[in-house]
């Protein structure tokens, strides 16, 4: 009989031994991962030798003036087949060749024929995501930001943001695939909130425009919804009783985040007022610095509570317009349509979609630059870290900036320049990483504990890290390794149980303090106590939602919804996860 | 209030009407008759900053114009 525990137990701690292995392997190996991405992107080439070649494949270049039947003559002489490397690669005569037996060999023959511009044998490239839209080439702001990394890891599904501008005409060809939400027209008293300017919509590009749709530009959060607020006329103007009126609806309508394009030179009590009833609502308010090119930023953008942003140009400098000092929070492409610096045939300015002044029957892809064209960045970027569950507004704040690229000169940059990816990451991976480990090192210390104490009933089960996995953090690091963050399930997959209301609610419930409470456990517990087996699952439950919500509190990452004041909502988190503990305690020692 | 100075447009924001006072200090228009607004047009006007008006352009305080004395 012992002889048999003993076996038991031995297979046991074999399973829990290879899946605490597993788990921590995951989360290394998403560690190494993403700084091997962030490696690659500094060096372009190292990454394509580092992820191995196409077996038998060679890319060949060949002169883009060289005529077509030079193409032909050209595969007839080495007695090769030519496909077009991709529908885009035929104007720039980009072939692909399989089949070869020694690719290196035969790309360096290729090379030495006077038809060819460059050939190498085609390799893998761990590709971040390179939008198809087929402008994007014109988007140099996105690479500043870094979204290409960024698009691979969030794309703010679930989150409104409130676009309080001129209004959004959502009908334009590159916002058809983004979701508008109902908004209110303050200038004109009605629902329709539709621009009948330009200036907005070309704002709610920024934040959403559709993405890899193979039409136009992209936006950095293109599965946010927007909220259209009108309270600029056709002439672009507005008034401060609009603003603050659109503030308190933004924040009693379920919006997150609020972008403010728009300002004025006067302070106003009343916009101060709703900002803050906004921020207590738990709402990112995002402003411009406006552009005066002087010292101090315009109200909204310098009020508390409302992150203040300032332009730059393509070459990373504060742009010619842009305000800076009192007020600036962070830096963001707002772009300078004097110049062409990037030599692309595109003036350098912010490329969205939008509709042509004077004409709102049609639409256009425009360059336009301000600081209106950088607080949507800082907007949709918050948007994106909401979405990773972070929805404290000063918590927010803290990602973005800490994200930042440091700038040297406070005054003109604030914090720096903004990092989507970084902010993103910050969010969605440090804070998974932190509450598994959190899950697992809570889940062995109990183990340990009651061992010691020889009232341990069970032994560590590859089900009670299982369990420990879902309730903490869940496989938040699969974007981080290739997985495109909106799968199916997603929602529930990539977060740990506490955190299942963003996929219930979206982000507008998200922090709900019955989810965020030991709720789900005693649920699970009372279904499933008498089957013994299932008393390691429990146990990895209970202790994961207890470190969830602790790093919750910790962290200070959500205001709980229906928890009056911060103090009260970490504490109702600090009881659940006590309470957790206890839980698991119960029904892992000895009966 | 009455200010002398200089229509401008401005190619901030996808394109605005500035004035820029003699003297230096630079407004935004709001009101100002269409036929007004041309770049570079000598202008006298009248009115008074609207300290609660907000806009896109954020280039200047407001200038709520009533009158136009010459164009």
């Amino acid at each position: 009989m012992e002889n048999v525990d003993e076996k038991r137990g031995i297979i046991f701690h074999m399973k829990a031994f290879v899946a605490a292995t597993l788990v921590l392997f995951g989360a290394s190996s998403a560690f190494a991962q993403a700084s091997f991405k962030y490696k690659a992107l500094l060096n372009k080439k190292s990454y394509s030798t580092a992820r191995g070649f196409v077996p038998g494949e060679v890319i060949v270049d060949l002169k883009n003036d060289v005529p077509e039947t030079e193409v032909v003559a050209f595969a007839a002489r080495f007695g090769v087949k030519l496909e077009p490397a991709s529908p885009f690669a035929l104007p720039e005569r980009i072939y692909r060749v399989a089949g070869i037996a020694d690719p290196a060999a035969f790309a360096a023959k290729f090379a030495a024929d006077p038809a060819v511009e460059s050939s190498e044998p085609n390799h893998y490239v761990f590709a971040t995501m390179t939008p198809n839209d087929p402008l994007y080439k014109h988007q140099w702001n996105m690479q500043m930001v870094r979204m290409p990394e960024a698009w691979d890891v969030a794309t703010g599904a679930g989150v409104v943001v409130a676009v309080i501008d001129t209004g959004v005409a959502c009908r334009v060809s590159d916002l058809k695939g983004t979701k508008c939400v109902d908004g209110w027209n303050f200038v004109d008293k009605k629902k329709d909130a539709t621009d009948d300017h330009g200036h907005g919509t070309h704002v709610a590009g920024t934040i959403a425009q559709t993405t890899n749709n193979a039409h136009g530009v992209a936006g950095i959060a293109p599965k946010v919804k927007i909220m259209p607020l009108k309270v600029l006329d056709r002439f672009g103007m507005g008034t401060s009783a609009n603003v603050v009126a659109a503030i308190r609806y933004a924040a009693d309508h379920g919006a997150r985040v609020i972008n403010m394009s728009l300002g004025s030179h006067f302070k106003s009590d009343q916009e101060r007022r709703a900002i803050a009833y906004a921020y207590k609502k738990g709402v990112v308010v995002v402003a411009a610095a406006g552009n005066d090119g002087e010292e101090g930023a315009n109200w909204p953008a310098r009020h508390d509570h409302v992150i203040g942003v300032s332009a730059l140009d393509s070459r990373g400098d504060l742009a010619f317009y842009s305000n800076f000092g009192e007020g600036i929070d962070i830096a963001a492409p707002g772009g300078d349509t004097r110049f062409d610096t990037n030599e692309d045939g595109m003036l350098d300015g912010i490329l969205q979609n939008t509709i042509v002044r004077g004409n709102a029957a049609e639409d256009d892809f425009q360059v336009y630059m301000g600081t209106s064209m950088a607080a949507p960045h800082v907007a949709a970027a918050a948007a994106l870290v909401v979405s990773q569950g972070v929805t404290d507004p000063d918590k927010v704040e803290t990602i973005l900036k800490g994200a930042a690229k440091p700038r040297g000169d406070k005054a003109r940059f604030g914090a720096g320049q903004l990092d989507v990816y970084g902010a993103v990451k910050g969010a969605g991976f440090t804070l998974g990483l932190i509450k598994l480990g959190a899950g697992l090192v809570a889940l062995l210390v109990l183990y340990f504990w009651l061992r010691r104490k020889q009232s341990a009933g069970f032994h560590l089960s590859a089900g009670a890290f299982g369990g420990a996995v879902v309730a903490s953090s869940g496989l938040f690091f699969l974007p981080y390794v290739g997985v495109p963050p909106d799968f199916p399930l997603a929602d529930f997959v990539m977060r740990g149980l506490p955190d299942w209301d963003m996929a219930f609610l979206g982000a507008d419930g998200y922090g709900n303090a019955l989810a965020h409470s030991p709720l789900a456990v005693v649920l699970f517990v009372g279904l499933l106590y008498s089957v013994p087996r299932a008393r390691g699952l429990l146990v990895g439950l209970a202790v994961g939602v207890a470190a969830n919500l602790a790093v919750t509190a910790a962290s200070g990452t959500i205001d709980v919804l229906w928890i009056p004041g911060k103090i009260l909502g970490i504490a109702w988190l600090v009881l659940g996860a006590l309470i957790s503990l206890v839980v698991a305690y119960f029904v892992w020692r000895k009966d | 209030m009455k200010l002398k100075g200089t229509v401008r447009r401005s190619p901030i924001e996808g394109g605005l009407w500035v004035f820029e006072a003699d003297g230096g200090k630079r407004y935004q228009l709001a009101g100002a008759p269409a036929d007004a607004l041309k770049d570079g047009a000598p202008l006298e006007i009248e009115g008074d900053v609207d300290r609660t008006a907000v806009s896109f352009g954020m280039s200047g305080p407001i200038f709520k114009v009533t009158k136009v004395v010459k164009v």
